[in-house]
């Protein structure tokens, strides 16, 4: 199995010492930067598979990194990490697409299932039978460097999510006909670890708590905003990886 | 119906569209508020909270500031406190954290936990 490479960006020795020697027993290859800058020459000559970085760090903080990574490296995952829940520039690195953003401490025995996620560059399935509002949600997600497929019905989503890597979908509740029922439940019960997110009418309070008790992450009112979109994708990527 | 009062204060429209669902359907008497100003409106001008679930980010603004409203007009309430990403610092004046998206009967248990003698169904 190839050894996976990431580049761990942390100001605070102690924190990064505990984190590159658990990733290194998970098996990952780690390149230690105890800073923006240092990070940032580091890519320069070194490939990576994926990024985990400090976001408030002297400097350069983590957001700003990831921006500039973006415009170099567009493809390469970058997980970013805080413990200030009230920091100002998470929503911003949410807004430009960071794949999550953890609450430190981190879980560390998710860590490594979480940037293995990020590595694969999973898709986001969206599934709606007006292929416009399909088309929409997916151009937003695309232009911020995400992955997207789209399904029109609950066929085309469980093919979706069994040929490919899929972590998250994002469905509209009520999709026309007899074999769309039970959606979530049938994505569910493939891949329980896709996180679903539905999009809802506001006035329909029993889809919101069928898809609920379902298990869907979230609920979305019509029409989707990206930046909520993208919101809850982040969020549900981050309970994933403190979860347990 | 158990018919106790929830305050719920978020600025995300859909969160309130799924929290305001199930905790009705869970038999609660639900209002909503999604800004500082009118989540203080509500504050003073409701009667009878029993629970208030609060934002921790409130569009620019941090929910947390609201805490000295909810304690001066609802003394007797209890304050859960949700927020997208888990939140590890000290909260002091809030009976629970909930993160957003956690499974609803996990909420349910926690307020069940925080209101015991109010919320039989039976």
């Amino acid at each position: 199995m190839e050894i996976k490479r990431i580049m761990l960006v942390e100001d605070e020795e102690s924190v990064r010492l505990t984190l590159a020697a658990n990733l290194e027993l998970d098996g990952f290859e780690v390149i230690e930067a105890e800073s923006a800058e240092v990070a940032l020459e580091l890519l320069s000559s070194n490939a990576v598979d994926a990024v985990l970085s400090d976001i408030r760090m002297p400097g350069i903080n983590g957001v700003e990194m990831f921006r500039e990574i973006r415009r170099k490296h567009a493809e390469l995952p970058v997980i970013l990490m805080t413990a200030f829940t009230t920091e100002e520039f998470v929503d911003q690195a949410i807004d430009e697409g960071v794949f999550t953003v953890l609450s430190k401490p981190v879980n560390l025995s998710k860590l490594a299932g979480t940037l293995e996620r990020a590595i694969d560059t999973p898709f986001i399935l969206v599934v709606d039978d007006t292929e416009q509002a399909a088309q929409e949600i997916s151009a937003g997600l695309t232009n911020l460097g995400m992955r997207t497929r789209s399904a029109s019905d609950a066929k085309g989503a469980l093919e979706a999510i069994r040929n490919g890597t899929v972590d998250v979908c994002v469905t509209r509740m009520v999709l026309d006909g007899p074999e769309n029922e039970n959606m979530i439940e049938k994505v569910r019960s493939l891949d329980p670890n896709v996180i679903c997110i539905v999009v809802a009418k506001g006035d329909s309070a029993p889809d919101v708590i069928n898809a609920t008790r379902a298990g869907a992450y979230s609920c979305m009112k019509e029409p989707v905003r990206l930046r909520e979109l993208l919101r809850n994708i982040a969020q549900g990527r981050a309970a994933r990886a403190s979860a347990g | 119906m158990n018919e106790k009062r929830v305050l719920l204060i978020d600025d995300d429209e859909s969160n309130v569209m799924t929290m305001e669902a199930l905790l009705e359907d869970e038999g609660f008497f639900v209002a909503s508020a999604g800004a500082l100003d009118e989540a203080t409106k509500r504050l003073q001008e409701e009667a009878g909270i029993d629970l208030v679930v609060l934002d921790y980010h409130l569009g620019s603004d941090n929910g947390l500031e609201l805490l000295p409203e909810i304690r001066r007009h609802h003394p007797c309430a209890k304050v859960v406190v949700m927020s997208g990403f888990a939140i590890t610092e000290e909260t002091p004046g809030v009976d629970a954290v909930a993160l957003k998206g956690e499974h609803f009967d996990q909420f349910l248990d926690m307020i069940h936990r925080l209101l015991p003698s109010k919320l039989d169904k039976g």
